[in-house]
């Protein structure tokens, strides 16, 4: 399901795509892939201010700011009559409730760590910007961005925990997830439901946007119903996957500065792209998101609370 | 004493803890008056002590861990932290496996909800115990007058454990929320524990897990000792099973209950 040819009514607020996925946040994908599960229309509003709580996504609906994803479904189920649990009976509903927060509580801040604090430079790889502003920005991040998450990250708790310790908890609940899908099509069934939005929001980051992670080497080798699954997902509601990430810029791919550039926009082209190598088109979105980028300073979220 | 089997339930649990020497000893912040110890945690892992037959020592103190968290437990000289890796370590030093009866998609859920409990509904019972009833946290403390005055004038200092609390709250992010927002994701938690357990005695089935050593470590200081919140009220007044699963919990794996809680000075 794409975007509404006429006026959509619900604005959604989130930095830009990034070269391997519409959007770098787990909970912005949540929020999206919800949206073309129920049907609702949207439009895309590419920028780096925050929510009144400081993260993304948030929404603008009839002028009201509606800020954290997990209230901004709840309002828009309200609103709009919508319900994804719907065949779902009350221990069912628990069971989905648990899943979500091992998911937003947990497992999240295992992708925080490894992005922001063990391979920072891969994920900055992924990002749609000049070699220059790459630079600019992995000084930035190790400054400033990192302290700010690195003290997330010891506020949750986890952050205290080694680089290996915080591995096992994420191992720990992967295998939890893979556990309980088993074989089914869908976490609680075979029609999908609101744990899918969650889960198909992180797992998606973890497989495909953790290059060179443990996770994902661990999600590939053990846990292959996990990465059926997100291709299950992805079939289904984002057909137009390819589309909606940012397209790389022609000059980025004739002049890499650097070996270990090149290693890097290498790197991304393989696991991003596929093989396919074609996407290096301009568009006016990703020029007014690079132009954001070097305006603002280096506020790239990938969580909300 | 390593590699000693699980010892079968014909062990009575209060007979674990003992007051003399023992393998492993458990740091936490003491005990109370209402409870054999202060902290949701240090609670946990002394249930999954009693459920797995382990012999253990208890020693109240106000020493944090290398990660500046309670509880620790020191096996043999060795200092282990974090409930969950202290039991994956008694589990593989003792041989114990709480959850050996439950197939793979239980132990899936189970690690589920345990994340619902320890990463989710531990914040707005922290957030009610430390900022909203902070002035009632002395009453339940076994300190001389004068202690409780020093305890409170450290806990609301600067860099005292109030600040720290609020501090923890905004990094995981749920202190970004309103009071009225925290405690809803508190009910929501709540109610889904109470739908899952429905009339089973324990969350996974008829016998008990791991995972209920969790559970019985927050929801059983919320329902024994935290009668004054807003959400022991809730859970009292709209969840009957998560009461009875308390005292049931307290019952098997806590006879000792009352002679473990602090005496009033």
């Amino acid at each position: 399901m794409s975007e509404a040819e006429t006026e959509p009514l619900i604005a959604i607020y989130y930095a830009a795509p990034t070269l391997l996925a519409p959007t770098a946040s787990p909970f912005v994908l949540k929020l999206l892939t919800y949206l073309r599960m129920t049907g609702l229309k949207y439009k895309s509003v590419h920028t780096l201010k925050m929510s009144s709580k400081g993260k993304h996504p948030f929404i603008v609906y009839k002028g009201k700011e509606i800020a954290d994803s997990t209230l901004i479904i709840q309002f828009l189920n309200n609103e709009f009559n919508k319900d994804l649990n719907t065949s779902l009976n009350a221990v069912e509903r628990a069971t989905s409730l648990a899943f979500q927060r091992l998911c937003e509580e947990n497992l999240v801040w295992c992708v925080v760590h490894d992005r922001w604090i063990v391979n920072t430079d891969a994920f900055l790889g992924q990002l749609e910007m000049s070699n220059m502003m790459k630079k600019f920005m992995s000084f930035y991040v190790s400054v400033r961005f990192r302290r700010v998450q690195q003290a997330n990250l010891h506020g949750h708790g986890i952050g205290r925990h080694s680089d290996e310790e915080i591995l096992q908890i994420g191992k720990r609940d992967l295998t939890a997830l893979s556990n309980f899908l088993a074989d089914k099509d869908f976490f609680m069934g075979s029609e999908p439901t609101l744990l899918d939005c969650t889960s198909f929001g992180l797992l998606e980051q973890i497989i495909e946007c953790l290059p060179g992670s443990e996770y994902e080497q661990f999600i590939k080798e053990k846990l292959p119903n996990l990465v059926a699954y997100t291709e299950r997902i992805k079939e289904k509601f984002w057909s137009d996957w390819k589309e909606q990430c940012a397209q790389k810029k022609a000059k980025h791919v004739n002049q890499p500065k650097s070996d270990k550039e090149g290693e890097t926009l290498e790197k991304v082209k393989v696991e991003g792209q596929n093989g396919s190598g074609d996407a290096y088109a301009k568009s006016s979105e990703e020029e007014d998101a690079t132009v954001q980028e070097k305006k603002t300073t280096g506020m790239l979220p990938v969580t909300d609370s | 004493m390593s590699n000693e089997t699980a010892v079968s339930e014909q062990t009575s649990p209060s007979s674990c803890q003992t007051d003399g020497a023992a393998d492993v000893t458990v740091y936490g912040l003491g005990r109370s008056l209402v409870a054999p110890c202060f902290s949701p945690f240090t609670l946990k892992l002394q249930t999954y002590l009693r459920m797995a037959g382990i012999k253990y020592k208890f020693e109240g103190s106000l020493k944090m861990s290398s990660k500046g968290k309670i509880p620790y437990i020191i096996h043999k000289g060795k200092q282990v932290e974090d409930t969950s890796f202290i039991v994956e370590y008694l589990n593989k030093e003792y041989s114990v496996d709480l959850n050996a009866h439950l197939s793979l998609s239980e132990k899936g859920i189970s690690v589920a909800f345990q994340r619902l409990i320890e990463e989710n509904l531990n914040w707005p019972l922290t957030y009610e115990r430390w900022i909203l009833k902070y002035n009632n946290l002395v009453d339940i403390l076994p300190f001389t007058s004068f202690k409780k005055k020093m305890f409170k004038l450290a806990t609301s200092s600067p860099f005292g454990m109030k600040s720290k609390v609020q501090a923890n709250m905004h990094g995981h992010g749920i202190g970004r929320h309103s009071k009225e927002d925290i405690f809803k994701i508190a009910e929501k938690d709540l109610t889904s524990i109470s739908n899952f357990l429905g009339d089973k005695p324990f969350l996974m089935g008829s016998k008990p897990s791991q995972v209920d050593a969790s559970i019985f470590g927050h929801i059983g200081i919320l329902m024994f000792a935290a009668t004054d919140f807003r959400t022991h009220r809730f859970v009292k007044d709209n969840l009957p099973n998560l009461v009875t699963y308390c005292e049931r919990v307290r019952e098997r794996f806590w006879p000792d209950w009352n002679d473990r809680v602090a005496e009033n000075i």
